[in-house]
Parts: C-alpha cells; sequence; structure tokens
C-alpha cells in the first residue's frame, strides 16, 4: 500500500496551514499555540515522541516544531524516524518541514540537529515573531517547490498556477475542488491516495466521519474527463483514489 | 631516581586534591547546566506570554516593548551564562539600531523602579536620530545598568540623554549625586568578587563599550555626577 508523500495534498491546505507542535513544556507550549492560532494556523500538539508520529501518520500536518527534551525519546529521534520513514510503505511524509525548538544551543547541538534532518534550528528563548518569520518561509519554500511547474499525466495536463486543465488540448471545466482533486492526484501519478489524505488536503477536513464529499467529486470529475473517466480516476475500493493515465482499466483491488 | 615515602604521600596527596577539585568542578558545571535549562523554560513562556497580550486590547505597547526588551536581556545574560560553562563568551550580534528607541524602552522599563525610589527620569536625545551598528541587547543591557546605577546611587534627577554623529555614539547618565567613589578604571577591575552591585554593573557596561571598540567614561561637574557610554561609529568585532 503507498500511503506517503502529502507534499502536493498540504499546498492545497494553505490558506490554513497546520502546524505540530511537539513541546511538553506545558506554558511556553500553551502560549506559543495560541499565538499561532491567532496568526491563522491550525495547530496540532504532541508532548512526546509516540504521540507526534501518531498525528504525522494520521493528521498529516503542513510543518512539525519540534523540541528535543521530550520525556520519552529525545526528539532528534523524531527526526530521524521522520527522515528515515519509508515512502512506500509508512503514512508519514518524509519530506516535511522540521522545524527545532531547543534549549540546546551550542553549535555541535545545532549541527546534530541539522545532521538529523532538521530545516531549521532555534534557540530558546526566542522572539516569536523571528520564529513566525520563520515558519513561513519554510511553508513559501515547501509551497514553491510543490506548484513549480506543468503537470502531465498521459493526455491530461495540469498548470497548477493558472489553475487550469487539459485533456488532449482541450480545456476542462472544473471546478475549484475538481481541480484541487485533479492537482493532488496528478502530484504523484499511480500513487494510491487515501480518502483520508484526500480530505484532509483538498477539503481541510481533520476529521473524516461518512462524508460522501470526495466520492461525489471524483464522479464528476471523471464525468468531465469524458467517456474514459473512470480509466483515469481509479477509485481504489475501502483505500481512496489514484490516477493513472488512462491506458489501464480499472481499479486494481 | 629513588622516591622517599615522604615524596609518595605528596604525590598521593596532590593527586587526590586534584581528582576531588576536578569532581567540585564537575558538580559547579551541572549545577550551572540545571540552572541555565531551568531558567530558558520561563524566560521563553514569558516572552510568549507577552506577545499574546499584546494583541489584547488596552494593551500598552511601550510598556509590553519594555518588558520584551528586559526578558530579551535575560536571554542574553542566559546565553552568556551557558557559554560560560563551556569557557566561552556569548554571542555576539551587530546589526542596525534605532538607539533613540532602544533608550526610550530602557528607561521604560526602569521607570517603575525610579517611581518607587521617588526619582525624576527624563529621557533627551540631542542631534539628529537614526540607525548605528551595534549589539542591541548588549547596548540595552549597558544601558539599563547605568540608569539603574544611577536610580539606585545617585540623589535627585536622573538624566538620559543620546547623542549620535560621524565620529560614533554617546550615551550618557546623569544624576545629581556625588559621583562615583572611584575612577571606572578601579570600580570595573573587580578582585575577589567585586565590590558590591555598582562595580558590577559598571563592569558590564564597560564591557559591552570595550567589545563595541568604546569606552566608558565618568566625570563631574556642576550639572552633576555623569557617567557615558561612548561607542565609535564602526564598531571592532569582539575580542
Amino acid at each position: 500500500m503507498i500511503l506517503a508523500g502529502s507534499e502536493a495534498l498540504t499546498a492545497m491546505n494553505r490558506e490554513r496551514p497546520t502546524i505540530l507542535l511537539v513541546e511538553d513544556h506545558r506554558t511556553t507550549c500553551t502560549f506559543l499555540a495560541d499565538n499561532l492560532t491567532v496568526d491563522g494556523y491550525e495547530i496540532l500538539v504532541a508532548d512526546r515522541v509516540k504521540d507526534a508520529l501518531r498525528l504525522l501518520a494520521t493528521k498529516f500536518p503542513d510543518l512539525a516544531i519540534v523540541d528535543l527534551g521530550l520525556p520519552d525519546t529525545d526528539g532528534l529521534e523524531l527526526l530521524r524516524d521522520v527522515r528515515d520513514a519509508d515512502g512506500a510503505a509508512g503514512r508519514i511524509d518524509r519530506h516535511i518541514p522540521l522545524l527545532v525548538l531547543s534549549g540546546r544551543t551550542s553549535e555541535l547541538d545545532r549541527l546534530r540537529g541539522f545532521e538529523r534532518g532538521c530545516d531549521d534550528y532555534v534557540s530558546k528563548p526566542f522572539s516569536y515573531r523571528e520564529l513566525r518569520a520563520r515558519i513561513e518561509a519554510l511553508l513559501r519554500r515547501t509551497e514553491r517547490k510543490e506548484s513549480r511547474g506543468l503537470l502531465r499525466v498521459g493526455p491530461i495536463q495540469i498548470d497548477p498556477l493558472a489553475r487550469q486543465a487539459w485533456l488532449n488540448g482541450d480545456c476542462l471545466e472544473l471546478s475549484k475542488k475538481e481541480f484541487s482533486l485533479l492537482r493532488a492526484l496528478a502530484s504523484e501519478p499511480t500513487r494510491v491516495f487515501t480518502r483520508e489524505e484526500l480530505l484532509h488536503g483538498v477539503w481541510g477536513y481533520t476529521t473524516i466521519g461518512r462524508t460522501r464529499t470526495l466520492d461525489s467529486h471524483a464522479y464528476r470529475l471523471r464525468r468531465k474527463l469524458g467517456e474514459g473517466g473512470d480509466r483515469f480516476v481509479v477509485n481504489v475500493w475501502g483505500i481512496g483514489y489514484r490516477l493513472m493515465d488512462g491506458t489501464v482499466d480499472g481499479a486494481q483491488t | 631516581m629513588m622516591i622517599t615515602a615522604g615524596g609518595w604521600i605528596v604525590a598521593f596527596t596532590v593527586a587526590a586534591w586534584a581528582l576531588r577539585l576536578r569532581s567540585v568542578l564537575a558538580w559547579r558545571m551541572e549545577l550551572l547546566a540545571r540552572a541555565c535549562h531551568e531558567l530558558r523554560g520561563p524566560i521563553t513562556a514569558a516572552r510568549l506570554g507577552l506577545d499574546l497580550i499584546a494583541r489584547e486590547d488596552g494593551a500598552r505597547p511601550d510598556t509590553v516593548t519594555a518588558i520584551d526588551l528586559e526578558l530579551a536581556s535575560a536571554g542574553v545574560a542566559l546565553e552568556d551564562l551557558s557559554a560560560a560553562g563551556a569557557g566561552l563568551r556569548g554571542p555576539w550580534r551587530i546589526e542596525a539600531v534605532d538607539v533613540t528607541a532602544l533608550i526610550a524602552q530602557s528607561v521604560e522599563a526602569l521607570r517603575p523602579l525610579a517611581l518607587a525610589r521617588g526619582v525624576e527620569l527624563d529621557l533627551g536625545w540631542r542631534g539628529e536620530a537614526g540607525l548605528f551598528p551595534a549589539d542591541r541587547l548588549r547596548l540595552a543591557q549597558a544601558t539599563g545598568n547605568l540608569i539603574a546605577n544611577a536610580i539606585e546611587h545617585g540623589r535627585g534627577r536622573v538624566e538620559l540623554c543620546g547623542r549620535a554623529d560621524d565620529a560614533g555614539l554617546e550615551i550618557t547618565v546623569t544624576d545629581r549625586g556625588e559621583g562615583l567613589p572611584a575612577p571606572v578604571a578601579d570600580l570595573v577591575v573587580r578582585p575577589r568578587g567585586g565590590r558590591g552591585r555598582r562595580g558590577r554593573g559598571l563592569a558590564i557596561a564597560a564591557e559591552v563599550a570595550q567589545r563595541h571598540g568604546g569606552r566608558l567614561v565618568a566625570r563631574s561637574d556642576e550639572h552633576g555626577s555623569h557617567v557615558a557610554l561612548e561607542l565609535p561609529l564602526r564598531p571592532q568585532p569582539p575580542a
């Protein structure tokens, strides 16, 4: 089952990016979460590595802020687990931006953090405004990387910046969410995206429930892709959807 | 070579003392590291809490900024403490500093102390305002110490006056007291743990001046006692 790598999905949710805050100092955690919430971020909180890994695998945050001195395991282990995540079999996005927030301030500590895969390292105590600027910079960098260039899947062509899609050169009239769904699926053709990933990434849902939203949009997207639409947007029963180039028939399950 | 029994005893005693000293030093370093760890969390939380307060209606921006400057300065002191544990000096960050705003924040932060002691605190600036290359927090540390000293040990009104020109920056603190009990150079040298709080604050201010390539000077005249930070326009890298 291929489930990892939600970069394109997270880009869809950029209007209100989700940040996982891994911090065990309760007051710091509360005040930082409150500040970030006021600034428009959606916040997930964990005070130990075990919970952080669970949230990374189920909620697909856009960025994680990680303290190093955690009660169960060193935060450096969390960095290693994320960067070593199996892109083919795991549920954790190994490319998620990781920002370390630590009281370990020496050059050696910083080097260890970067060696284990963090993207930025901020020492405590810090200025909130500087931290927020660094978060924005990391999110911008991720978004730019994701949104660059045209996507092609067989006869389907997608321009993420212009939010236009074509089938055999004919422009498709897609709604906003239909386009976002197509773009998400086209970011990694043939990969199976879970229902949870798509509902979170495209619609911003954090709890899934028994919604039919995804299925109805997938149905309409198929219809707009013409008679062979179901050869492109393939329902993988019980798991989610994937985008094929139209040369292979049917779902594989 | 023959070593006598007395020689063995001396060697053993020296080795035992060395081991004991090493153990004591290691314990002190551990205490230092623990203290730094315990301070880091509260300072971080306090700054974040202050950011939340600043967003509320009715928050006084000047007061919030002044408190944030104090907490940031405490953070610098923590960095120094942490670096000292490793036998190093704290980091040094030169940036373009709005000195007029900075000294206003220092005054605001110390106004409650002045009020409590019945001291009137005045702020002035001569000449054109502008940005000056300096380590902002260390400059605030120096200015804060000079004002606190004047409030605590001087008499009457305390005035803080800044002036910048092509040559450099001068920040002078004036009080109506009798002046320093000894020349600055003597007060900032602190044999056997120092001569009390006044010397320590002046030593910090003098070091900040020195690390900016400048100096701390004192003089007295009919207007009172003046202590001034004199910094050249192009600061030298710290020693």
